[in-house]
């Protein structure tokens, strides 16, 4: 059989080479995409939301079954478990009732010493819960995909907690999913405060499971087990949300060790803490 | 009339059915599944596909199947877009170079294979990632990870294998391989 030739080259050799041109262009923009995104490039940003918008409800979709057999493995433990988690109720709720009296006593003393020094309270969050549909994270990033609905309050920034502390916040939201940045990876930087010394800082993921405290000195007053919590420095997360404990202390390494255990989440909540808006509100007011 | 048009939509069925089935597996590695194993141990399921599928029928998984899986790992990730998209194109170009002599082989000689060339797949990504972020990434979580990805290529190429074995058996070579 007579083979076709195409400007003088055989077909078949033709083929192979636009395929390996094909191949090259392909990783040429590979690298431009790189590029693209450390430039924070908005079209990259909506495609790239556009596609997990679309494969966000396959995952959760997927996940059905496995949600079904896990929730019947939850129901006969808490079954087996009911007895002795009463007992425990019991006596945590006597501690409760305790405190609460004591949070009543401090909560008036509290009102009575602010108006005395005419303190403005910041704006209140408000919390949205949503439920976890995918996970990701390896040595080069840890991320949560969470259902949303339809929620217009949800904004990149936002801060999100697991059951006892802060666990990230909202890289973007596709439609009614919002994508979470963990406090482990390392793109997240989140301004921290030592609660017993307030020394301040800047607590930065390095994609293992203990991110590390930035920008401290060497003589800072900081100690292994200090309760390290947001600082509400930038306007975005809200004061005094608990992040974890100082869990190790080197030269120049001071790691901490999350209060709420980020590789098991079911729910989180996302606060909605707009201080810039709160400050607007304030304003116009005392303009009026 | 309509047995072509079935006919038709049976043999495009069957030209995405790998990249289908790689994008169902990369779905199935998100679930959340709530073990209290270290975040670590997640592997590379998409590696593992690209592999697969470049060595078993690159005429049905392209230099484009790579990259679309690619773009859909990378939007599904925080990792910067373009970092997958690289290493899986990196695996395919190194899968498809000696797709004659691992596909020819025994199963443990495509798995020597997989280990050599996930390595240099993760080394390449480590590399890159660390250029983007200016920093070493730690390097104790992506051994892990390399680990586990390795382990879990027999399950992974067995899925693989019922999908080919099940509707791409009798299927003739759609292209010129060209090699």
């Amino acid at each position: 059989m007579k083979r076709r030739r195409v400007l003088f080259i055989k077909l078949s050799q033709f083929r192979v080479f636009l395929r390996k041109c094909v191949t090259a262009v392909l990783f040429v923009s590979a690298l431009a995409f790189m590029i693209l995104s450390k430039a924070d490039s908005l079209v990259l940003e909506k495609a790239s939301n556009l596609t997990a918008a679309i494969f966000s409800p396959i995952i959760q979709f997927m996940q059905l079954p496995a949600q079904i057999l896990y929730a019947g493995y939850e129901k006969v433990r808490d079954i087996s478990n009911v007895y002795k988690q009463n007992v425990q109720l019991k006596n945590e709720n006597l501690d409760m009732l305790m405190l609460k009296n004591q949070v009543r006593t401090l909560e008036i003393e509290n009102n009575l010493l602010a108006e005395l020094l005419n303190y403005q309270t910041p704006p209140e969050a408000q919390y949205i819960s949503a439920r976890v549909v995918a996970e990701e994270g390896d040595g080069f990033s840890h991320s949560l995909i969470a259902y949303i609905g339809n929620n217009n309050n949800i904004k990149q920034g936002q801060a999100v907690l697991g059951q006892e502390s802060l666990i990230g916040r909202i890289e973007n939201v596709m439609g009614s999913y919002a994508h979470i940045i963990l406090l482990t990876d390392i793109n997240s930087k989140i301004p921290v405060i030592i609660e017993r010394s307030r020394v301040r800082a800047i607590l930065s993921g390095d994609n293992t499971l203990s991110p590390k405290l930035l920008f401290t000195t060497r003589d800072a007053d900081i100690m292994e087990g200090d309760l390290v919590s947001t600082s509400g420095v930038a306007g975005i997360l809200p004061a005094g949300l608990s992040i974890g404990y100082i869990r190790h202390i080197e030269k120049d390494n001071i790691s901490v060790k999350p209060l709420t255990d980020i590789e098991s989440l079911e729910y989180v909540k996302i606060v909605n803490y707009n201080v810039f808006q709160g400050l607007a509100e304030t304003k116009s007011e005392k303009e009026k | 009339m309509k047995d072509s048009m079935f006919e038709m939509v049976g043999f495009q069925f069957k030209r995405i059915l790998p990249l289908f089935c790689s994008i169902l597996i990369l779905l199935a590695a998100h679930i959340p599944y709530h073990f209290n194993i270290a975040k670590y141990l997640i592997p590379d399921l998409g590696i593992l596909c690209v592999y697969y599928w470049s060595t078993h029928r690159c005429d049905l998984f392209g230099v484009w199947s790579a990259f679309i899986f690619g773009l859909i790992a990378d939007s599904l990730s925080t990792v910067p877009i373009g970092l997958n998209i690289l290493t899986y194109l990196f695996v395919y170009v190194l899968a498809n170079t000696f797709q004659n002599y691992i596909s020819t082989r025994s199963f443990a000689t495509g798995w020597g294979g997989l280990l050599l060339i996930t390595l240099a797949a993760f080394s390449i990504k480590w590399l890159l990632a660390s250029v983007y972020y200016s920093t070493f990434l730690p390097l104790s979580g992506i051994i892990l990870s390399y680990s586990t990805t390795i382990l879990l290529y027999p399950f992974i190429a067995w899925l693989n294998f019922m999908v080919q074995n099940k509707f791409l058996n009798n299927e003739e070579v759609l292209y010129e391989q060209g090699q």
